[in-house]
């Protein structure tokens, strides 16, 4: 009974990790790229200037100057939002002397009117932005993790979820299945074909088990409603409206009144939040009215620090005499729940170094998945070679783990050749993303499996390794302009994907060697053993 | 920062070291025969030691509950790194 029931959940690991390996690896791929989204966008506009030193501003002054703007560009809105210039989190980048606002909502309209523009901290005037070249970014790259693309969102957030589903039951009954968990805790044996993969996806799949757990179970979590929408359905009805009231009930969205310039010194209130907080600690002060309540005044913390990121350090005054307003009461075990797991997903508390933990994290998610697939192949090649269905899924395999990372490159390249005034150039360069898979697909299908895996790999190398010089070629921000700077975004691109190129290179001469060795092996021996066997 | 993340990288490795050589099958690896039970307790007593310091390490900035996240992401790449490069051990008992 007991052999029995593993036996039963190795077949329902197997076949749940197949069926949805290939969509899981360009989720896993795709979600740790953006965990550095916003580098990969400043690096994907190399218009915007090198990192420079922040001037010191006078917050105070700042936002005088800022009030005197929002007076003129959106008298009696629904809020005022002055950013100011600090060193953000969301997105991580430095951020400029600002203003946003959103209009109160036209009558049958449930949202207003959003709009922002950069000032000039000297006068205040109007601040161009940067023109940069059309370009999806990291944000594009982030977002395809969850809506995919080509297809309609709504779609592709089941799709997502129905694997998403499916990985947690791998997890689960791949650590039900893996029968010495402790005792095999270390184990790796190199060399020993489909033991050493097996060996290889047990090990990463463990060590990284917290991560793949969390990260399983909070992506369902962040799609609840979308997945079970029966509850808000019941009690709210149906349709956009019904979930946006939904929303805005949960995250304490009020009707606004209209504000206007508050009669309490501004300055005076950010002196005293810097006071408590520090210089630079200030990142926005919004100025808003809920109807029926007192005109508000509010200055807010840089976001981070702690794990529950979107709770940010609030202080709230009286916009008429100044004084001292009392929080909203804290949310509700259930909400700040929810709110830790979207944080934990997510990641935006994470520091420098947290963040590359979590960028390894999901490449051993990566490496967990593409051992997985592998392992079918090389448990089957024996008996199946020759079928329809294997030669299927060795194809999806050599295209997924190989062509995939190459077809970001592309991505990449797309962004840094494509003509500036290219017609689509965003969508072009997504466009290069997807042909680079598919043509690894069909290359995949009809190549001899070994040679396909070896010649993928060593594409992917060198998309990524080439990627620095193709920058230095196009760009003046190339890495030695980027290291003498000390612009370590910029700089950082360009070194990891050389990293991710010598990643590929290694896999490739590995890869390449064992195939040479097989060859030499059946040709001493005289077998006319299959070949393709375990390559890597 | 840099000298205190080299600090709990260093506790994972060795932590995880330890406990790898506490069973019998990697001491073999990488010392060439299995230790003595008295050996095998205290490097097993060590090596969590050694985990349980760089939970503490991380968790002493000002924040915990960040620290408890960057210490499992520690744990995961200290553990990969050992179970990876046991094989490779240069052995005592001649054979790698």
């Amino acid at each position: 009974m007991k052999e029995g029931f593993r036996q039963s959940m190795a077949w329902l690991h197997t076949w749940s990790g197949l069926v949805t390996g290939w969509v899981l690896f360009f989720v896993f791929v795709t979600g740790t790229a953006g965990y550095f989204d916003d580098e990969i966008t400043r690096w994907m506009q190399p218009e915007q200037p090198l990192r420079q030193a922040p001037a010191p501003a006078d917050n105070g002054r700042l936002a005088g100057l800022a009030l005197d703007q929002l007076e003129q560009l959106a008298p009696g809105a629904a809020y005022w939002r002055i950013v100011l210039p600090h060193q953000s989190s969301n997105p991580r980048a430095w951020r400029d002397f600002a203003v946003e606002w959103e209009t109160l909502p036209e009558p049958g309209q449930v949202r207003g009117r959003r709009g922002q523009q950069g000032l000039d901290p000297q006068t205040g005037a109007h601040r161009e932005p940067v023109a940069t070249r059309d370009t999806g970014g990291g944000r594009q790259l982030y977002r395809m993790h969850y809506a995919l693309h080509y297809i309609d969102r709504q779609l592709a957030y089941y799709l997502v979820g129905v694997c998403t589903m499916l990985m947690l039951v791998a997890i689960v009954t791949g650590v039900i299945t893996h029968k010495k968990i402790f005792k095999d805790f270390f184990t790796f044996r190199p060399g020993k074909g489909q033991r050493s993969w097996l060996d290889a996806h047990n090990v990463v799949s463990v060590m990284a088990l917290p991560f793949f757990l969390m990260i399983t179970y909070s992506g369902l979590l962040l799609f609840a409603t979308t997945y079970m929408p029966a509850g808000v359905a019941a009690l709210y009805g149906t349709g956009p409206e019904a979930v946006t009231q939904f929303f805005d009930e949960l995250r304490g969205r009020e009707a606004a009144a209209p504000v206007s310039r508050p009669r309490a010194s501004v300055p005076a209130m950010i002196a005293r939040a810097e006071a408590s907080w520090g210089e630079g600690q200030v990142a926005s002060v919004v100025v808003r009215q809920i109807r029926g309540g007192e005109p508000r005044v509010e200055v807010h913390r840089v976001l981070g620090g702690q794990v529950r990121f979107y709770d940010g350090e609030i202080l709230r005054f009286h916009a008429g005499g100044g004084e001292p307003l009392p929080l909203d009461a804290p949310a509700s075990p259930s909400v700040k729940t929810n709110e830790t797991f979207r944080a934990l997903h997510e990641g935006l508390f994470a520091d420098t170094t947290l963040r590359w933990l979590y960028f390894i994290a999901g490449l051993l998610g990566c490496g967990m998945i593409g051992t997985g697939l592998v392992l079918w192949t090389t448990k089957r090649r024996q008996r199946q070679a020759h079928t329809f269905g294997f030669r299927l899924v060795e194809a999806l395999n050599v295209a997924t783990i190989a062509g995939l990372p190459a077809g970001v490159a592309a991505y990449f390249w797309a962004n840094r050749l494509l003509p500036v005034d290219f017609a689509d150039r965003a969508a072009w360069e997504v466009n290069c993303l997807f042909l680079i898979w598919g043509e690894a697909l069909i290359y995949a299908y009809f190549r001899d499996t070994r040679k396909a895996w070896t010649e993928l790999l060593w594409l992917a190398a060198g998309a990524y390794a080439l990627l620095p010089l193709l920058n230095a070629l196009t760009t003046d921000k190339h890495l030695v302009a980027t290291l003498a700077a000390g612009d370590w975004v910029l700089a950082g691109f360009d070194l990891t994907v050389l990293a991710l190129g010598g990643i590929f290179a290694w896999a490739a001469i590995k890869v390449g060697r064992r195939t040479r060795q097989r060859r030499a092996g059946a040709a001493a021996t005289g077998t006319g053993r299959s070949l393709a066997a375990e390559a890597l | 920062m840099i000298p205190d993340n080299g600090a709990i990288l260093c506790c994972a490795l060795l932590g995880f070291l330890a406990l790898a050589l506490a069973m019998s099958r990697h001491a073999k690896q990488v010392l060439g025969g299995a230790l003595p039970a008295p050996r095998r307790r205290a490097l097993r007593a060590g090596g969590w030691l050694l985990l349980v310091f760089a939970l503490a390490l991380c968790i002493r900035r000002p924040h915990w509950d960040v620290g408890l996240v960057a210490w499992l992401g520690w744990l995961s790449v200290a553990g990969v790194a050992v179970a990876f490069s046991l094989p490779y051990w240069p052995s005592r008992s001649g054979r790698s």
